[in-house]
């Protein structure tokens, strides 16, 4: 079997094997098994999402061409990141300690998004 | 030819050598820095959720026993469960991915490396909120389930039970911008030649991975949100709508969560049988289709553990869960196939791939009569399903990540571990795990529930509870010698050359450690024909050696 | 009673067929031990064969035969554990942190306990009369399970999970907490009490006391 299969193809293959193991399930439902149909929805919006990402990886490869084609740009500023991640925290913290913890979030969300813009400028 | 052209692809640009020092670390976008830091904060949390599990089983040696409070009891149980799951296995299993997938596929980075780096970051965070909440008097003590009402406002006030919420929250949100920027790397990153189908086992295995990452983790989110909700609104908890949506979505995450915590050490497990075989993973083409069944199956499972809910379509989730047993079987079919025609070396990491198969096989065989809704309604929550999960989880993952960890250290580090200290590594945890769990089969038979603080002297249960916890010691043994091999061989360095195995897949063309962009000139990608690229080089080089030595000895004879 | 029954024939059924599993391929292994023994004793080099598909398909057939006798075993089971007599009394079962109480319907007898080692409740049912046992809540999640029984059955607020059983003779067997409801989870703990008809009757008129 030396036929080439592309991510694409067996990611959206993966995406239509669980559709149909929801649809199996959904058929369960109906027939008078039991449950409402709320775990046919999860089930089958998690394929949908899979076959959803299939397709955007054929329609990105359409697009560029090689895999190589993206090449070496260095991203730069790689402090922004644990900025955010540190905002993202504060922002959580809010939920057991109150709401003013959010609010300082504010300060390293706004330097991480400086050291963005700063590195996009030119020069 | 396809050497040089690879080389001149990858000059390193002189901004991005990499600081050295601590922030260099901490702020790297190398790939193989920030699985390292995933694999090793990761490694730290094993011995602390372990430490917590050793003083769970200290209380749970005896009845009646005073070592935790009630309280205490089911804070220390939380941080264990959560902990492990959410950032001890599931960080090795991603980080060990985002560490080793770009190397098997030849490309000189991951995709996305600040989007992989910001995983790392959120899982930290997520970690820090877990510990927190743990270390708070009112800590998290709805079990790592979290089922409401239980862990609303109502019934568990305090700052504990939310900052168990966003730390889940952040650390699962880690793990998929991880899982996310890994399948891109598969997708967009895999060198010339390096087809689907040409891909190693560890690479597939990761694959489905962090499909199940991607398709099941948003439903955590999700479920996590409705104890937000909770929390504000902790009148919702007498909703039995409400309250069963949240079971449904957190075991749609659930149960693919357990796979995701298997497939990568499985990978491990093939490529440590097929290197110290000496041949070819057996059956590749088997193992792939049986990866995605598999996969495609524990996305479909999660309903057997709702069977006693009364709620659930239990006999279409017994049909799924039984037919797990194809794909599982296809694999073993694998990993037997490989060493029935080997010539086996045992070195630490082979040993811990043997005992990963009949280890497992335990924790496998008992999910198996679990996925009969009968049986289930006897054993579920008792003690026979902690067995069954921790043999899966600690006798069949941990140790097939033991098996990676011994095959792969030299590679990520330029250093070889201590084979001595590492196959009295494996004896100890072997004997450890089988003390400390098959008596959890007996318990659960005897009736002892999950979730107990402690246990009333005339039950039935002390005798077995004081052996689980001797073997609890053997294992918290076994992993100091683990910590003394790394002392020993980092204080002590044998270094390790580029293939210190007789590897078969790509990484082993590189350095040990790999160069900042895993190949260059020194160290091209080597021509990929299939998918044990060395093993094919190898096999070529005898073939032309020994038709170059038929061709010598034909003209010597002519020549005479 | 269909739970112990069925429970007894499937569990010991298919730990048969696991220890065989187990058996052969514990077996498998040894034996790829001792060949691989026997290849360095003979200088001979590791096979090169990287598949066998013919094999591996008669080997995935074996194994969705299996499957197909064991979901089948499943279902037949789980059918006959479903089973709706009609039946004679009807107690509802009520989990709460950290207690439980059962109130026999169509009588003013509620009874509760206890637990944390005191007074623990006890639920009496008649022997031989199907009795139907409605689970709920009236807080947070709990499970009814008596081991004995062979039996387990979750407690929702806002829920009610009714199964039927008809006990086959007399005896007193603990009961359970299965889930995680909080602190004193640990000591939920009951006694199922099976009595004769005229016991069971005596006791619902004379406000739930056992001479």
């Amino acid at each position: 079997m030396e036929r080439r299969f592309s991510a694409a193809f067996v990611v959206a293959l993966w995406g239509v094997l669980n559709a149909v193991m929801a649809a199996l399930l959904a058929g369960f439902i109906a027939a008078g098994y039991g449950a409402t149909m709320f775990e046919v929805w999860v089930y089958g919006s998690a394929s949908g999402l899979v076959i959803l990402i299939a397709l955007g990886v054929w329609w990105a490869r359409r697009r560029s061409g090689t895999p190589l084609a993206r090449g070496l740009r260095i991203p730069a500023r790689p402090a922004s990141v644990v900025l955010f991640a540190l905002a993202v925290m504060l922002v959580w913290l809010g939920l057991p300690f109150g709401m003013w913890l959010p609010i300082l979030a504010v300060i390293p969300l706004g330097a991480a998004l400086m050291m963005e813009i700063s590195a996009r400028r030119p020069g | 030819m396809t050497a040089e052209v690879k080389a001149a692809v990858y000059p390193p640009p002189a901004e991005d050598e990499g600081r050295d020092g601590l922030l260099g670390w901490l702020l790297t976008i190398d790939h193989k820095r920030i699985g390292l830091l995933t694999i090793g904060t990761a490694l730290l949390l094993f011995f602390f959720n372990g430490a917590i599990a050793l003083t769970m089983r200290a209380q749970l040696a005896q009845p009646n026993q005073d070592i935790l409070s009630p309280q205490a009891y089911l804070q220390f149980m939380t941080m264990h469960g959560t902990g492990m799951i959410a950032t001890t296995i599931t960080p090795l299993a991603l980080g060990l991915g985002v560490y080793l997938v770009p190397l098997q596929i030849g490309a000189p980075r991951i995709a996305a490396p600040r989007t992989t780096l910001l995983g790392y970051w959120f899982y930290v965070a997520g970690a820090i909120m877990l510990i927190w909440g743990f270390l708070t008097p009112q800590g998290a003590q709805s079990g790592w389930w979290g089922y409401t009402p239980l862990s609303n406002s109502m019934y568990t006030p305090g700052p504990g039970q939310p900052l168990w919420v966003a730390g889940f929250f952040l650390a699962a949100t880690g793990m998929i911008l991880q899982g996310v920027t890994t399948l891109w790397t598969i997708f967009r990153l895999r060198a010339p030649g390096v087809t689907m189908m040409r891909m190693p086992v560890f690479t597939w295995a990761q694959l489905v991975t962090v499909l199940m990452v991607v398709a099941a983790f948003p439903a955590l989110l999700a479920a996590l949100l409705i104890i937000v909700i909770q929390r504000f609104d902790p009148g919702l908890g007498a909703s039995n709508a409400w309250n069963f949506a949240y079971q449904e979505l957190f075991w749609f995450y659930g149960h693919p969560v357990v796979y995701v915590m298997f497939f990568p050490f499985v990978g491990c497990v093939a490529e440590a049988l097929s290197t110290f075989s000496g041949r070819r993973f057996f059956g590749y083409q088997g193992t792939v289709l049986s990866l995605l069944v598999f996969a495609t199956g524990s996305m479909a499972v999660w309903g057997h553990h709702l069977f006693a809910s009364g709620q659930e379509v239990n006999d279409y989730f017994s049909l799924t869960s039984i037919m797990l047993t194809i794909p599982a079987g296809v694999e073993y079919f694998g990993f037997l196939g490989t060493i029935l025609g080997g010539r086996l070396r045992y070195t630490t990491s082979m040993l811990f791939a043997l005992a990963f198969i009949p280890q497992f096989l335990i924790g496998g065989l008992t999910g198996i009569l679990v996925a009969n809704p009968t049986i289930d309604y006897q054993v579920n929550n008792s003690y026979f399903i902690l067995g069954h999960f921790h043999y899966t989880l600690l006798a069949g993952s941990f140790f097939g990540f033991m098996a990676g960890f011994y095959l792969w250290f030299p590679k990520a580090t330029g250093v070889m571990l201590r084979e001595g200290l590492g196959k009295l590594h494996l004896v100890l945890l072997v004997i450890g795990t089988n003390t400390t769990f098959i008596p959890f089969f007996f318990l659960g038979m005897r009736g002892m529930p999950r979730w107990m603080a402690t246990y009333p002297s005339g039950a039935g249960f002390t005798t077995l509870s004081l052996i689980s916890s001797i073997g609890a010691g053997i294992i918290g043994l076994a992993m100091l010698v683990l910590l003394w091999n790394i002392y020993v061989s980092a204080r002590f360095k044998k270094l390790a050359p580029p293939d210190p195995w007789r590897g078969q897949t790509l990484e082993w063309a590189t350095s040990s450690p790999p160069p900042r962009f895993n190949f260059n000139l020194a160290y091209p990608v080597p021509k990929v024909r299939g998918y044990a690229p060395l093993f094919d080089l190898r096999e070529r080089a005898r073939g032309e050696q020994a038709r170059g030595e038929q061709v010598r000895a034909q003209q010597a004879a002519e020549g005479r | 009673m269909p739970f112990r029954n069925q429970f007894a024939w499937l569990f010991g059924q298919n730990t048969t067929i696991a220890w065989v599993v187990f058996g052969l391929v514990c077996f498998t292994l040894l034996v790829a031990i001792a060949l691989s023994w026997w290849r360095r004793r003979r200088g001979r080099p590791a096979s090169d064969k990287a598949e066998s598909n013919r094999l591996e398909l008669g080997y995935v057939a074996a194994l969705t035969g299996m499957v197909v006798f064991l979901v089948i075993s499943s279902f037949a089971a789980n059918g006959k554990e479903s089973a709706d007599p009609p039946v004679t009394y009807r107690v509802q079962v009520t989990g709460y942190q950290w207690c439980w109480r059962f109130s026999y319907l169509g009588t003013p007898l509620a009874v509760s306990g206890q637990c944390g080692g005191a007074q623990l409740p006890v639920l009496v049912l008649p022997a031989g009369q199907p009795v139907e046992l409605q689970v709920t809540s009236s807080d947070v999640v709990h499970a009814f399970w008596v081991p004995y029984l062979r039996y387990k059955t979750y407690a929702y607020p806002g829920h009610v999970n009714k199964f039927t059983v008809t006990m086959p003779g007399t005896g007193k067997w603990i009961g359970r907490c299965a889930q995680l409801c909080g602190v004193y989870h640990y000591e939920m703990d009951f006694w199922l009490q099976v009595v004769s008809p005229a016991q069971f009757s005596q006791f619902l008129t004379n406000g739930g006391h056992l001479r």
